[in-house]
Parts: C-alpha cells; structure tokens; sequence
C-alpha cells in the first residue's frame, strides 16, 4: 500500500474521533456551566429567603403573635421562589413553573423545623370566596355511596352544585330531611370536597378503581411544625424516679429543653436550660436561699427585682477546668424613686432610646442627641437588667438541671422509643426502611431481637452538656439529625410517589453541612429535574443566619465597656470577648449584644420616624468586622500560645471577661423566645377522683383525701390542689368556711383558705407548699383537709385533688 | 528537480497533517478536559466556602491537588471582599432609609494563606455572611497545546495562558468567629 493511502486512512480513522471527542468534551463543558449557573441561582434564592427570614424575625415580637413564626416562614418561601423564577428567567407571575422542580425546602429553626414541599390536597367547595357547605342553597344530594375505610362499610354522601341557585348565607331548608332518610344526617352543615366525577362528598375516601374517589391536586404546602423531639419508654428514670416511664423529650438547638410525660403515677411538664450540675454553687434573694423554690416561683422572685440577689457560678468550661466562682450580684434599681422590676427596666429603657432618637426637625431622619444624662441612664439599667436576666437564667437552669439528674439520669440512648417510624409505614414506604432512630438500637431480621444498642446515658451531671464532646450534645444532634432525615425523606418520596414521570430523591447530605444545620439557623432548599446539558440537575443549597432572635450563638456576642455603651466617641467600640482591643481591669463591668441588634435594628415606628438606629458604637476593625484575628490559644500541646481559634477559649479570658462573657450568654438566653415552652416547669399527679361526700362534723375536724399516692418526699411538693362542689353548713346564716391542709397528719400548711357556702358549682382551693427544713425528707403518705373556723357540720362533694410537684 | 522540491515540500505537508496536526488537536482536546476539571473543582471550591462561611485548609488542599492532577501548574487567586458594615452613628444623618455605608474592602490570597497556614490556628479562614468570595485560577506553565502552537505561531507577552477558571459569589453564612 502506499503511503498515502495509509495517510488518508490515517485521517479517515483520527478525524472523526477528534471531532467527535471535541464535541462531547464542549458539551460537557457547557454542562457543568449550566450547572454551575444553578447552582448559583439556588444558593442565591436560598440566601434571600434566609435573609427575607431574618429581617422578619428581627422586627417582630414573635410571643405577642400567634404563629407569627409560621407566616414568617411563608413569606420567606415566597421571597425564595420569586428569586428563584427571577433568576430563572421567569417572571413572578410564572412562580408555578419552578415550584415543580423543588421538592422541598426545609427550614431548621431553634426547637423545631419546617418543611415546605409538595403535598396532595382535596380541594374544597368555595363559591363567592366563601366556603359551601351541605344545606346550603345550589347544594343537593345525590344519593350515597359506600366505600371501605379499615375494613369497615362507611355511608358517603354525593352531592350536586348549581352555582346559578347559591346565594349567599342562604339555606336549603329541605337537605335536611333528604339526608335524614338516606341515614346520613350527620354531613349537614359540613365542608364539600370535589370528586374526580365532578360531585361533591363531605369526606377524604378512596376505594380502588372507583370515579366518585375524592380529587386531588398537587400544591406546595408549608407542613406542620415538628419539634426536635424523641420519645423514651422504659423502667426507673432516674435515682428519684421509679416506675414505667414514657416521656418525649423536645431538643434545641443548644441546651433548652421541654420534657412531657409519665413518671409512675406522676406527669411532668418541665422546661428549662441543662447545665452541669453544680454549676450554679449558691443563690440568694435577701439572704434566702433561692435554689429549692421551683424554677417558675423562682424566676418570679428575681425578675420582680426588688430583692437583693447574689448568686455564684463555677460552670465548667471547654477544659474541663471550673473558673473558681464567679459572683453574680443584683440590687434594687430605681427610676424616678420607683423601684423597677424586670419588665419595667426594659419599658423605661426603650422610652430612653426613644429620647435620643426623636425627629424634632420633621425630615423624618431621627436627630442625633447625645445627651450624655440619659445615656448614662441608659447604660445603668442596661447593666442592671443584664445581671437580672443572667441570674434569673442561671438559677432556673440550676433548679431544672438538679431534677433532670435526678430524675431522668438512668435514660439511655437505647430507651428511644422505636414506634415513630412504624406510624408511617402505611402510607409511603421507603425504599430504604430508613428507621428514624437507627443509629440508637437496630433490630435482628425477626424484629425483636436487639442487634446494637447505644447505652450511654444521656444526662450526666458531671459533663457540660453544652460542649460538642458531651454525651448530651452528640445524642440530641443525632435525634436531631435523624428526624430532620426521616421526615425529609418522607416529603421527597411523597412527592415522587405524586409525580411518576421523572424521579425526585433526597441526596446526601455532607456531615460538614449537618454540623452548619444543626448549630445554627438554617434554610436548606433542594432543586431537581431541570435539564442540564447532558444531563438532570439535581443538587441543594444551605443558608444560615447568625443574626436573628431565635438562637443566641456565644461567637456572636459583641461587648462594650460599661460606661462606654452607645456612645459616639469613635474610641468607645464593641469588640468581641476574647479580642486584645477590648479594655477594662479585673473591676470594669461590660454590656453584651447580638450580632442580629447591628445588623437590624429594633426600633421602628412607622408613624413618627422612618427609621431609628439605637447602637452608636463602632465595630473593631480587629475582631467584629473580618473575624479572623490572633489572640490566646492553646497550641497542640495544650501550652497557652498566640494564634487563630474558631471557638471562644473562656479559660483564657481575665475573671472580669470571664464573668461578661457568662453574664451575656445567660441573658441573652434568657431573652430567646421559644415555640415549645410552657409556662408552668412541674408535674402532678391526680390522686383522688371518686367523687365521695366528705362530712366535717365540728370545728378543726380532718378528712382524708390520700389514695394512690406515689409517696414522693414533701419538698418536692409545690402545691396541693383540691377542688370541692355542693357545699352545704347546718346554720344557714353562714356564708363561707375556711379550709387548711394538713401533711402526714402533722404538718400544717400556712395558707387558709376560703370557699362559698351554698354554692354547687364546683371550687378549687390551690394551698402553695413551700417547706425546705428536715420535715420536707418525709415522704407525703397522707393528705388532710381541716376545717379551721365553724363550729357546725358541713358537707361537700370531693371532686378532684391534684399534688403538682416541682 | 521541481519535482524534487515538491516531493520535500509535500513530505513535510503530510508530517504536518499527519502528525503534528492531529497532536495538537489531542492536546487541545486535553486542555478542554483538564480546564473543565478546573472549572469544576473551583466552582465546588467557592460554593462550599460560601455555603459554610469558612475557607479551610482542607478545601484548599482538595482544589490544589484537583489542579495538580491535571500536570500543569496554576496560579491560584483568592480575594475576599469584606463587607464593612460599620454602622456606628457619627454625626446627624443624611438620610433615613440607608442602614450604614456597606463598604467592602478586600483581602488577598497572601493575606488568606497566613490565616490558614498559622500553626496555632484552626486552619480554616472566617468569613461573615455578605461577603464576597472569587477565585481564579490560570495555569503558570506551557501545556503542550501551547508549545506546539507556539512552534507556529506565537502570542507574545506573559499573561498568555490556556486553562483558566473563575468563579466568585456571596457568602451566606456567617463561620464561627
């Protein structure tokens, strides 16, 4: 063969394949540059609807709003998609188009989370904007239908519609009697919702193959809030608790948490911070010790700030190491010769910036006074109310914490219950038989057999449970972590389920984005289906917010010399706690803000200024503004050395920065609103409801009302609660009676109280227990009711007698 | 003797066709790949430093060694823009709807590396959410595509480069401290 046939079969076979190989190779080029243009649209969305989410918060009293947290929310997802559909090309008006290829959108926020994700909903019948129900005019029964719900025949209503012959709060004063003779009254005056026939029932059913099957649509729903919680079953709580127990605990995202449930006989509602035992070494209210009231009396007493208070932490910090007793003291602070409580300070304090922030000019630009008079003011109470919140803080946690381990320091990891997962199973099964709590017990093939379980016991009292290396820590991360995973995968698989055509599915999360999810604030949005170039886009983007009101995160505190708080002085600056710029001696006494105060500002009154900026001071060009700055450090030998760290190393700090900084985390803290509190931090237990007449025959006569009492010992007893009807006295002229409550039939409570005579409406006496001597070691074995004024006979009915614990 | 002449021209006509040509054709075809791996590695480089607020020594390691394992030699370049929202109420204001002056001021790669390679440090960079974060990356040496088309024609001057990648956006998350 010649040469130059073997040179054109040479370019014969080479041509193409360059060709072609340039081809796929710019094609995949262009297709991670779309990708990548996704990619940036979704972190951009999703950092909109973060930030539309904390400028929200920021301006809202989210505890005067009921589910103020909840529109929030829904605005936030409105913000993203309208980003999103801009960014896509899309106007607003054309949102629908990209709401398909978002399967889920999951904000995590301080005690719970929420996802917004597609879900199927029957649509109900409106007409006029109103809603239509069974009686109304234009609305008429067709018959019934029977579909099969559990096994079981159900009677089903069918309706008609004529629009032409609604009116309006009108009524059809037949239906009635038509839906009576087909045996299904009971649908009057209810809801319609559309069947794929075109008619109407009153209720949700399906039965297979069917047309009268209720119609469904596909709409992006924002779902219910769902706590970070767990449920634990098992025997023997803790040291002071014996018997079944079955209690769910919610998690936060730091140490707060709200427990409900069934102690033996007794059911608790407790809410608090955990903290290391002993934590808190003593606290006093005018001498008083504080630390044996409940959290609730507790709090009351300090916030009412007309107490003398001094208190002593020794909260063990990131080393391992206590600092030796930091001293927390508070005296009464008067304005105008009133002696302000808690609340009270805060009202006068935003009167003060309001002062020096009025627009006397009318531009609607607030003047700038800087009169050092009421800054100065501002500056006293601002310290003062610090102090107040830090030891109102410290103490409820000490108190809660000291019934956690008590109570509940016999809970494994393992004592998770595993039923939350079994719930769900009839309706979407996953693929993977993800069980919610897997990563604490898994099973044997038969279902019974314990294959692994984690028995680490949750609530040490030697550990801090807010330091990442705490068993508490790792254990509420991973029930935090695996309920967000169940939950969210249910979402996507639902909505897989729903679409058919192309498949959506969860991707794996990075435990490095876990970690940002869990610590903070967060808005994960998931975007999948689009087409990409050479192939579907499928990937999620994280936003987090350190400046909001529902975390507190001790990094973004900032700090200023007391006397130098909000003042324009361009030497007077906020730094943070563990940054060489911040001044002061072991004497100076520091006030702490958020990060979120900067950045959004509180006060706002649309109707006399636009605007108001309350912070005057100046960020450190060292530590508040880049955040990467050298200070001490623990090199890799442990040895105090110079260098960079992420986390605040509280050993470190002189005993003055020591006590701002627990003084400022603790108040701040104290300041977080939180969805899943309540209001009351104690348990009861019902003990007596047989609703016997009791018959107090003379003056100072007792009747028993112990039965079924689980024999705790007295000082943990709160109060005693006993609810009385149809009381009755032989001499009518009497008008009421007088009760006192006797303990183990020696001990008599201080309270007396009142009750109408001749009145048969049920009355309950509450008798408050406060006793802290030897007497309170006495386990409670009976209860009595004494009679302490009338000489003649009196009758009741006993109806209910509660003790609450504390 | 033309005959000759053409016979040395067309042998050199056909060394080219045949084989020069298709070697830089490959060649190039290697940079398109390798500049795609580029692009992809810096991309993935500032999305996670943005999403998590932090530039950390072992991201950086992963992009370096993403680069290096295309056989060229890049020069990387970091740039931080700081958002400097330094807020603090100085005199009467101007107007009354702007919440501070939203300044950004940079911070360079040099700057970055000190951070991240101090030896008491957490080798990791903080950023604070509103930052911006960009990143480029060319490469320093000649990749065979570009010594072969230099034997042709050359482009003067040092900044000529074949594989280059930029990627930059908004930080939105603030890194721990």
């Amino acid at each position: 063969m010649k040469i130059q046939s073997l040179a054109v079969i040479f370019a014969i076979i080479i041509l193409p394949i360059v060709i072609i190989l340039s081809y796929f190779i710019h094609a995949e080029v262009d297709t991670i540059a779309i990708q990548t243009g996704y990619d940036t649209k979704l972190i951009d969305s999703t950092h909109d609807a973060m930030a539309a989410l904390e400028i929200n918060t920021a301006n809202e009293d989210l505890s005067s709003v009921a589910d103020s947290l909840r529109s929030i929310i829904e605005a936030s997802t409105n913000v993203f998609f309208n980003t999103l559909a801009t960014n896509l090309g899309i106007s607003n008006a054309g949102n629908a188009s990209v709401d398909a290829y978002v399967p889920a959108v999951l904000y995590t926020l301080y005690d719970g989370y929420y996802i917004y994700s597609p879900t199927r909903v029957p649509e109900i019948l409106t007409a006029d904007d109103d809603v239509v129900y069974v009686g109304d005019k234009g609305v008429t029964c067709l018959g019934y239908t029977t579909y099969n719900a559990g096994g079981v025949e159900k009677r089903v209503g069918r309706y008609k519609f004529e629009s032409s012959a609604y009116v309006k709060g009108e009524k059809n004063d037949s239906t009635y009697g038509v839906l009576e003779g087909y045996g299904i009254s009971h649908e009057y005056g209810q809801m319609l919702y559309l069947n794929e026939d075109g008619t109407y029932s009153p209720q949700v059913h399906h039965t297979d193959g069917r047309t009268d099957n209720t119609k469904y649509k596909q709409s992006h729903i924002l779902k219910s809030y769902m706590p970070y919680s767990a449920r634990y079953q098992g025997t023997n709580a803790g040291t002071d608790a014996a018997g079944d127990y079955d209690l769910t605990i919610n998690y936060t995202l730091d140490n707060y948490l709200t427990i409900e449930g069934n102690i033996g006989a007794v059911y608790y509602s407790k809410t608090g911070y955990l903290i290391s035992s002993n934590t808190v070494t003593s606290a006093t209210a005018n001498g008083e010790d504080l630390l044996p009231y409940n959290e609730k009396t507790a709090e009351e007493m300090i916030l009412a700030g007309d107490k003398e208070l001094s208190i002593t932490i020794d909260p063990i910090m990131e080393n391992g190491d206590r600092p030796g007793g930091i001293e927390i003291t508070y005296s009464p602070m008067e304005y105008d010769g009133e002696v302000l409580s808690y609340s009270k300070a805060k009202e006068i304090l935003t009167k003060l910036y309001e002062k020096i922030n009025t627009d006397d000019d009318g531009d609607g630009i607030p003047d700038h006074t800087e009169d050092m008079a009421i800054i100065s003011e501002i500056q006293r109470l601002e310290l003062g109310v610090q102090q107040l919140g830090a030891i109102a803080y410290y103490v409820k946690a000490e108190i809660f914490s000291d019934w956690v381990y008590s109570n509940l320091n016999n809970i494994r990891a393992s004592n998770v219950a595993d039923d939350i997962a079994k719930l769900n199973e009839d309706y979407f099964e996953t693929e993977s038989k993800f069980d919610l709590f897997h990563s604490f017990k898994t099973f044997a093939d038969d279902g019974v057999t314990v294959d692994y379980e984690d028995t680490t016991l949750i609530f040490q009292s030697d550990v801090n449970p807010e330091l990442a290396d705490s068993a508490f820590y790792s254990h509420k991360v991973n029930v935090i972590r695996n309920n967000i995973q169940y939950n969210l995968n249910l979402a996507i698989s639902a909505y897989n389920e729903m679409l058919q055509t192309r498949n959506v599915q969860m991707p794996v999360i990075k435990d490095s984005e876990w970690e940002q999810i869990l610590t903070r604030v967060s808005v994960t949005s998931f975007m999948q289906g689009l087409q990409c170039g050479m192939k579907v886009y499928n990937n999620y983007a994280i936003a987090s917010s350190t400046n909001n009101e529902l975390t507190m995160l001790p990094t973004e505190m900032y700090y200023t010399v007391d006397n130098e708080f909000n003042t324009a002085n361009v030497e007077h600056e906020y730094h943070k706690i563990d940054c060489d710029n911040l001044p002061g001696d072991d004497g100076t006494n520091y006030i702490s803000f958020t990060s979120k105060d900067i950045k959004y500002d509180k006060i706002y009154d649309r109707s006399t200024r636009l605007y108001a900026y309350d912070h005057r001071n100046l960020g450190c060009y060292r530590c508040a503004i880049p955040s990467n700055y050298e200070k001490d450090v623990y090199d890799r030998n442990g040895n105090p050395a110079r260098g960079y760290s992420d986390d605040i190393i509280i050993s470190l700090l002189s005993p003055a920065k020591k006590k701002a900084y627990y003084v400022g985390t603790a108040n701040a803290k104290q300041a977080i609103y939180k969805t899943n509190a309540i209001t009351d931090s104690n348990g009861f237990e019902v003990i007596n409801q047989d609703e016997s007449t009791l018959e107090f025959l003379n003056r100072d006569s007792v009747q028993d009302l112990s039965a079924n009492l689980s024999a705790r010992p007295i000082k943990e007893v709160r109060e005693v609660e006993v609810t009385l009807s149809n009381l009755k006295c032989d001499n009518a002229s009497e008008a009421t009676v007088n009760f006192t409550l006797i303990l183990n039939g020696s001990i008599e409570t201080d309270y007396s109280m009142v009750l109408n005579l001749e009145q048969a409406t049920p009355q309950t006496m509450v008798f408050p227990i406060h006793i802290t001597d030897d007497r309170g070691e006495q386990t409670v074995n009976r209860i009595g009711l004494k009679k302490i004024d009338l000489e003649d006979r009196v009758t009741c009915r006993k109806l209910n007698v509660r003790i609450v614990y504390e | 003797m033309s005959d000759t002449l053409i016979t040395v021209v067309a042998i050199l006509l056909g060394a080219i066709l045949m084989f020069v040509f298709p070697l830089m054709s490959v060649a190039e075809r290697s940079d398109d790949m390798s500049s795609l791996s580029v692009q992809t590695a810096v991309t993935e480089f500032v999305d996670n430093s943005r999403a998590v607020g932090k530039i950390t020594m072992a991201n950086y390691q992963e992009l370096v060694s993403t680069l290096n394992a295309t056989g060229n030699t890049y020069d990387i370049e970091i740039e931080v823009k700081v958002l400097d929202e330094n807020v603090g109420k100085k005199s009467a204001w101007t107007t009354g709807t702007v919440i501070g002056e939203n300044i950004y001021y940079s911070v360079y790669t040099s700057q970055i590396m000190e951070v991240l390679t101090d030896e008491n440090g957490t080798s990791s960079y903080n950023m604070a959410e509103g930052d911006i974060i960009s990143v480029s990356v060319k490469n320093t040496n000649k990749t065979m595509a570009q010594t072969i088309r230099g034997a042709f024609y050359s482009i003067s001057g040092n900044d000529t480069y074949q594989i280059s990648a930029q990627h930059s956006g908004i930080v939105t998350a603030t890194g721990s401290n």
